[in-house]
């Protein structure tokens, strides 16, 4: 049962990650061309 | 027999290394997304930070720095820019230095790693350094 639990459980990373996406769509949502920038610099410089 | 055992400890190596990778993957990822989200609206304040004060520039340049976070090649460029708009060199120096060692963004990811202590330290020594060093380099400058 144990096993099961924590192997459904989110890690804090992931759950770090799907806030940031979140901040993304929020910022997406007002201003699009700024996430957009932000994208392309995440795929260009890393 | 020995053979075994290395390659017993070989794959037992590799496999724990790749856990690791898999826990540390999303918050890289997220990371890096939040400092470019971040860069975007800070990059406009840069020259309003900066004024010019000899005392005021080195303390501004490392809190600029510290707050944007990001590879040392892209410091060059940005503190290349801001010597063309006439921004102080003390200045840039301070942001440069902190730029690549001060990282308040990454704190979590360095805190979650090496400690929260030990993360804190670093960064609170690394910004006082900063400024010593930025002042000692354009010192250094000006004797020669």
């Amino acid at each position: 049962m144990n096993k099961l639990t924590n192997k459904n459980k989110i890690s804090g990373g992931m759950k770090f990650l799907m806030i940031v996406l979140v901040t993304y769509s929020i910022v997406a949502l007002f201003n699009f061309s700024v996430v957009k920038d932000a994208l392309f610099n995440f795929l260009l410089i890393r | 027999m020995e053979s075994i055992n290395k390659q017993s400890v070989l794959k037992e190596a590799f496999f724990k290394a790749g856990q690791t990778l898999k826990t540390s993957l999303p918050i890289m990822v997220g990371i890096l997304l939040l400092v470019n989200l971040i860069n975007l609206f800070a990059k406009s304040y840069y020259l309003e930070l900066f004024t010019g004060n000899l005392i005021l520039d080195p303390l501004i340049g490392t809190l600029a720095g510290s707050f944007s976070f990001g590879i040392p090649i892209t410091s060059y460029i940005v503190g290349g820019e801001l010597l063309k708009e006439g921004i102080s060199l003390i200045a840039i120096t301070a942001f440069i230095i902190s730029w690549s060692t001060v990282g308040i963004a990454m704190l979590p990811l360095e805190a979650k790693f090496l400690g929260k202590r030990f993360a804190f330290v670093r960064n609170i020594l690394n910004f006082i350094f900063a400024i010593i060093i930025s002042v000692l380099v354009i010192l250094t400058l000006n004797l020669f």
